[in-house]
């Protein structure tokens, strides 16, 4: 007996990105192991109404107003009625949200509360303590949080950052990281690679978002430097950004038109293709969750240098990665350290595909998450209304009073929809068929 | 029965009641033969219908058949069925709607047969041959009727006719072939440019006396269209060498091209009688309307009235704002200067004439007047009034362009200290915007002194920005009055030159010759069999008068962002786009090659 | 199910591949690839074990504190000396050659010494870090003020005086904040040369400059907008500027003498165009600034509670040079 799963988030296709593919490929996973799951995410342009993917993955796209890159307007109620005609349409049993900038996926979350449902939330993003939006983010989160099924993690560092902002139990937490499709990022076949090698010219690959905290910075200043220590090397960047014109300044102030060669944005599906052009894959990032890219370009069969911030430490072994402090000096020796290995042929790249294809799948992921799913079966989490209240009374001293009344309002709405629509004159939605579950998916090896 | 057939299609064209023989038949009948039977089942054809009530039916066992009834189109009428719309008029562009466009896309993506023949051996009812044939059923009618009865003695007749005609045209052709060679040597005259400027280009009157040259010159072909079908049809060597902007060509270029013919007739006809009507009231009251001219719209609206609002800028607070007075009364005595001047040149003078050269300049002018009516009609009369207007308000242009040009200098000096001051600068080689500190290894090089200057700049430009805007203000003001009343002229002159009064007659007398594609109407489904009724699908007023409304829009306009551009200092001017016109009335493009239409007799 | 030994040798990557049989007693480890027996949610001794609490509060001593805060009162005594030598002009027909006269000299003094000692004392390299204020710019700027002063002069004539005052006193105001204290505060940084290439006050150049024009332009007579434009510079820019290259080169006794001697002048310009009182209540207020806000803003450090860790964005380092 499968469930029936709503994953919940303001960023989905066609819009690219980590949180999007997350989405996408656990969610078919999902249905491979014969759960039914829905994806709600506001509308994207012309791109509005009901759409159905690969696998009958139903996909709401819910006309909201989208503030900023496409996070939807916060508010806390408005989208209580379609939510809740949605959750009733396809009988929804677990409500699983995603991304904490996410303001649909807040709601949902809150409302799938109220309305009684399992809910489980997964956090891809490491936010500070400090400034004016982490601040209304983390509170906004402990809102959510307050009641939360289950939370899952992308990495332990996220782990870690997410119990501090909204005060969770640690046990509450898993980690579950992202994963890649493996035979999407497949290396060059051995042929051209040596070819290369005996040109003896050594490509660095970078593909970043051009921002300030991607370490877009650390990228300009360390690129002279390598390229005055070895003149064998040539970058090929590829990204767009705030940055992108230092960038081209920096090219231009010490000449390496001809060295670096700036492609712009690329579409996800070309990464493979620019990837696999390189030997070397550098990461200035300055703060990061997870790091998906380092495994993409692993699989590829490029040595990674990174700098070791956030998760990234967790990602990926020691012999495909050389780890640097986020600091000039040492960025440029690990990468030219990394060049005198490539140089010196003692690293054997041709392994990292299957190797990385063995650490890091969706099946896999998706058997942990569904895991977590499982595990809600067996606690009550429908605690009485006084217990509830509760919770997010304590959350804050001004705050605590201002969740308890957003709580008893939406109750009330709740009560006022059910009056107005009620649920046994919403229409069920007939359920895709399902795949007929094979053998051999039973035998996948269990975790945990 | 006597027909065409063509693989799964039976045309219909005559019945007889008794067995022909078809032989002999003349060249254009080739192809004509006996294909079935009507009450007398005969298995040696391939047809055998019965007919007892109105509608026929087979007797044969046939699956899935259509028969599909017409009226014959009257072809002497210019009738036919076709399944491309006629154009009337053009606009320059082969216009697609892309909502069909798309449409036809997706069409081929889901039925990549359905828009193309696959099958040699299957046609359609909207193949091109067919069509001809359905066509031609009423004249195939007739040249049967003259074949079975006594071929021979009307073709005598019109033989005889011809070379009386003939021998008749041979003066007439020549007559019109030596006015059609002045008219383009007018056309040629007044489209000479020197330094790329000609008559044309300069003067409204001439820009109609040109499309009015056009028109005339084109007539000839037009008219001998209707007689010579296969002048401009398919791949005709004409067709090529005058470039006309046709796009869908087969018989309705004949046909549009003899309803363009009487619709332009037509319009001059009334263009020359309202120029008549107009310079009747005119004359009637001429010295009044000089005076007026002179005295009210000179002396008091393009003079006094500017002075008065320049003066109000320049010194007195206009509506309660401090502008700065040192530079309103600069720029106040500027232009209160030049329109001094232009006073002096415009209106002093003809006031200083002698009273003898006065009245002859003022005949003369009338006398213009008069030819300019009597041979042009009203819209050479209002491209009269835009030259007028476009002399007398030159002043109030070079104003307009002055203060335009100091403003938006003015701007793009504020804009480039503004960059300055967020330590970025614009730069020319590369297009682009570029950070001043990723340059220079020291960063501090952008140094105190050239920040206080580029500030001491910047404040006198912000302060002075005001009273610059207010001149500027005014002046577009003024300009754009100026532009809405040339405008209106130009409306007007549309309307006298373009309605497609001819057509809208057409619709309501024979809507039949407006194809507009074909239809087909369901009549009844009986053993199999469907009934269906081909007609003519007229074309609707919406589609007639569309390229009309859009001449008014696009043929020229200066309403095109028009806040944007005032903002940003850029100058606004009426826009033309003359060439539409032309295309509009499907002039050809090389008018000079028009003479050589004689050859192709 | 697969192990790796921590960071696994360059040399041998095949290691991947040799799985060895699942031990109970392996240890857990903040890894990803690995498969580990653990389930998901375990939570390890080690959890949070990387946080760090405030860890960029400083210990701050009361009198270094003082010290910081006096800076503002010798930016805000500067920005009133301005106003105030206005209001003598405009109200009182105070002669302003002398006080342009003196400052002008003093300014062409003060960093004649500065320069000199710049090159006596400091390497080569930083020679051309004051070089930033040469003669010959100081020469330009005159002269060129010499010519826009009769353009200035009108540019808000026919402004009402009331909208001047105004617009004036929010331009003192947004100055105060906006201007960059923290950088002029040389005594917390070790770095010379870094805090100067940083030290660039932009947005309050630039007030303080368009705050003199705004005054300047109500004046009657061109010399005395050239010769107020003049001495408004030299106090409002020139004057904090120099005052941060004597703390860089560490004088600080002419730092004090500067200090007391712009905030007498600044007192007894208070007391003879507004009187007594307004004489006290601008000391009252300045010995709060100087002497209370540094014990409120000690008092402030004790709540503080900073949370960070590997999930902060870092700080990259970059040697600039």
């Amino acid at each position: 007996m499968g469930y029936n799963i709503a994953m919940v988030s303001d960023f989905f296709f066609p819009q690219p990105g980590g949180v999007e593919f997350h989405v996408y490929h656990l969610s078919q996973k999902l249905i491979d192991l014969g759960h039914s799951v829905i994806i709600i995410t506001h509308d994207y342009g012309s791109r509005n109404g009901i759409r159905t993917l690969t696998n009958g993955l139903k996909v709401y796209y819910v006309p909201f107003f989208v503030l900023y890159r496409s996070s939807t307007f916060p508010t806390v109620f408005s989208a209580f009625p379609i939510l809740r005609n949605i959750f009733i349409r396809e009988s929804i049993d677990i409500v699983h949200g995603h991304g904490s900038l996410s303001n649909l996926c807040h709601e949902a979350i809150f409302h799938g509360r109220t309305m009684g449902l399992k809910t489980v939330f997964t956090d891809h993003s490491l936010l500070g303590f400090a400034d004016v939006g982490s601040i209304l983010g983390n509170k906004a989160l402990k809102f959510t949080l307050s009641d939360i099924g289950h939370v899952i993690c992308v990495s332990h560092t996220c782990k870690e950052n997410t119990v501090l902002r909204a005060s969770l139990d640690p046990l509450d937490v898993s980690v579950i990281p992202n994963a890649v499709i493996s035979q999407d990022f497949y290396p060059p076949p051995p042929t051209s690679s040596n070819k290369r090698i005996k040109s003896k010219i050594i490509t660095i690959v970078v593909i970043t978002r051009l921002f300030p905290n991607k370490g877009a910075d650390l990228l300009i200043a360390c690129i002279p430097e390598i390229c005055k220590a070895k003149p064998e090397v040539n970058f090929l960047i590829a990204g767009d950004g705030p940055k992108f014109l230092d960038l081209e300044q920096m090219r231009e102030k010490y000449f390496l038109q001809e060295r670096v060669s700036l492609i712009g944005a690329i579409k996800h599906e070309e990464v493979r293709d620019v990837m696999v052009q390189g030997d070397i894959y550098l990461h200035p990032s300055l703060t990061e969750a997870f790091g998906t890219v380092l495994v993409e370009a692993a699989s590829c069969g490029l040595y990674v240098v990174t700098t070791k911030v956030g998760g990234i430490a967790e990602v990926l072994p020691g012999h495909m990665t050389s780890f640097a402090e986020p600091e000039q000096s040492s960025l440029v020796n690990a990468a030219l350290n990394a060049i005198e290995l490539i140089e010196k042929g003692d690293l054997d790249t041709s392994k990292f595909h299957s190797e990385v294809a063995n650490m890091y799948s969706w099946a896999n992921i998706a058997k942990r998450t569904e895991n977590v799913y499982k595990s809600m079966d067996t606690g009550d989490h429908n605690v009485d209304l006084y217990h509830r209240l509760k919770k997010y009374y304590y959350c804050g001293v001004i705050a605590g009073k201002l969740y308890v009344l957003c709580v008893i309002v939406d109750i009330m709405l709740y009560v006022i929809l059910e009056f107005l629509y009620p649920a046994n004159e919403i229409d069920k939605a007939t359920k895709w068929p399902k795949k007929i579950k094979s053998q051999h998916d039973d035998n996948n090896e269990v975790n945990n | 029965m006597v027909g065409y057939k063509y693989n799964n299609i039976y045309v219909v064209v005559q019945l007889y009641s008794y067995e022909i023989q078809l032989k002999h038949l003349p060249q254009h009948l080739n192809g004509l033969h006996i294909i079935g039977t009507i009450n007398i089942p005969n298995p040696n054809y391939e047809l055998q219908l019965s007919i007892k009530d109105k509608l026929p039916y087979f007797l044969t066992e046939t699956k899935d058949s259509f028969i599909i009834v017409f009226e014959p189109p009257n072809f002497r009428n210019l009738e036919y069925f076709s399944i491309d719309a006629i154009l009337l008029q053009s606009t320059g562009k082969e216009s697609v709607n892309p909502k069909k466009k798309e449409l036809i896309e997706k069409l081929e993506i889901v039925e990549p047969l359905a828009g193309k023949k696959s099958d040699p051996s299957s046609s359609f009812i909207s193949d091109d041959v067919i069509l001809e044939k359905i066509n031609l059923v009423l004249k195939d009618r007739l040249d049967l009727k003259v074949w079975n009865k006594e071929p021979g003695d009307i073709v005598n007749v019109s033989k005889y006719f011809n070379s009386i005609m003939h021998s008749c045209l041979g003066p007439i052709i020549f007559l019109v072939k030596s006015l059609q060679t002045i008219i383009i040597f007018f056309i040629k005259l007044i489209n000479y440019e020197i330094y790329s400027y000609s008559l044309v280009t300069i003067s409204q009157v001439f820009r109609q006396l040109d499309l009015r040259l056009q028109q005339l010159n084109y007539f000839p072909i037009q008219f001998l269209c209707y007689q010579n079908k296969n002048l401009l049809y398919g791949e005709s060597k004409l067709l090529y060498e005058l470039k006309l902007p046709i796009f869908n060509a087969n018989l309705n270029i004949n046909n549009s091209n003899y309803i363009n013919l009487f619709n332009s007739l037509w319009l001059i006809f009334n263009d020359i009688v309202f120029g008549i009507t107009m310079y009747k009231l005119i004359f009637e009251n001429y010295d009044i309307i000089l005076r007026t001219l002179n005295e009210d719209f000179i002396k008091k609206y393009l003079f006094s009235e500017v002075l008065d609002i320049i003066s109000w800028i320049s010194v007195n607070h206009p509506a309660g704002f401090k502008l700065n007075i040192e530079l309103g009364q600069f720029m106040g005595d500027l232009f209160g200067w030049t329109l001094k001047f232009w006073k002096f040149l415009v209106y002093d003078a003809i006031q200083n004439l002698s009273p003898r050269f006065r009245h002859q300049l003022f005949y003369i002018i009338n006398l213009l007047l008069k030819i300019l009516c009597y041979t042009g009609g009203l819209s050479f009369l209002l491209g009269f009034f835009m030259d007028m207007i476009n002399i007398l308000t030159i002043h109030i242009y070079c104003f307009y362009y002055t203060s335009t040009k100091i403003y938006k200098r003015q701007l793009d000096i504020i804009k480039s200290l503004f960059q300055l001051f967020r330590g970025k600068k614009y730069n020319v080689l590369r297009n682009r915007i570029d950070n001043l500190n990723n340059y220079e290894d020291d960063v501090s090089s952008f140094e105190i002194d050239q920040f206080l200057l580029g500030t001491l700049l910047f404040m006198i430009l912000i302060l002075l920005l005001p009273t610059v805007f207010a001149f500027y203000l005014m002046f577009f003001t003024i300009q754009l009055c100026v532009l809405i009343s040339k405008n209106f002229l130009e409306n007007v002159q549309i309307l006298a030159n373009f309605t497609p009064m001819f057509v809208l007659l057409l619709k309501l007398k024979n809507s039949n010759r407006l194809q507009g594609g074909i239809t087909f109407k369901f009549l009844e489904i009986k053993n199999y069999t469907c009934y269906l009724k081909l007609s003519n699908l007229s074309l609707s007023y919406g589609e007639i008068l569309v390229n009309f409304i859009k001449l008014f829009t696009d043929s020229k306009t200066f309403r095109d962002s028009l806040i944007q551009f005032f903002l940003q200092g850029e100058l606004i001017s009426i826009k033309h786009n003359y060439v539409m016109k032309f295309h509009y009335l499907m002039l050809p493009e090389v008018y000079d090659k028009t003479v050589n239409i004689w050859q192709y007799l | 199910m697969l192990r790796h030994e921590g960071h696994i040798r360059h040399d041998s990557p095949g290691i991947v591949h040799t799985s060895s049989p699942l031990k109970r007693v392996a240890s857990w480890k903040k890894l990803l690839y690995l498969k580990q027996a653990y389930p998901d949610n375990y939570t390890d001794k080690s959890f949070l074990s990387q946080l760090k609490r405030n860890t960029t509060v400083a210990k701050y001593s009361y009198i270094s504190l003082i010290e910081d805060f006096s800076l503002i009162i010798l930016y805000v005594s500067s920005l009133l000396l301005v106003v105030l030598e206005f209001s003598g002009i405009y109200l009182h027909g105070w002669s302003c050659i002398l006080p342009t006269f003196i400052t002008t000299i003093l300014s062409i003094v003060g960093f004649g010494i500065v320069q000199f000692y710049d090159r006596l004392i400091l390497s080569s390299d930083s020679a051309s870090i004051t070089s930033y204020l040469n003669l010959k710019s100081f020469i330009l700027i005159v002269f060129i003020l010499l010519i826009l002063s009769p353009i200035l002069k009108s540019l808000t004539k026919s402004s009402a005086s009331d909208s001047v005052w105004a617009l004036s006193f929010v331009l003192c105001l947004f100055n105060t904040i906006s201007h960059d204290y923290s950088m002029n505060s040389s005594s917390t940084h070790g770095k010379n040369s870094q805090v100067l290439s940083a030290y660039k006050p932009t947005l309050s150049t630039n007030i303080s400059l368009s705050n003199a024009i705004v005054l300047a332009s109500r004046l009657t007579s061109t010399s005395q907008v050239f010769l107020f434009i003049l001495f408004a510079i030299q106090i409002n820019i020139l004057l904090p500027l120099f005052d941060f290259n004597v703390r860089r080169l560490k004088f600080r006794i002419l730092h004090l003498i500067l200090f007391i001697s712009l905030f007498t002048v600044v007192n007894y310009l208070i007391f003879k165009l507004l009187g007594f009182k307004i004489l006290i209540y601008w000391i009252i207020s300045v010995v709060f600034i100087v002497f209370g806000m540094p014990s409120y803003f000690l008092f402030l450090q004790r709540y503080k509670n900073e949370l960070q860790g590997p999930w902060d964005i870092h700080k990259p380092i970059i040697n600039r040079n």
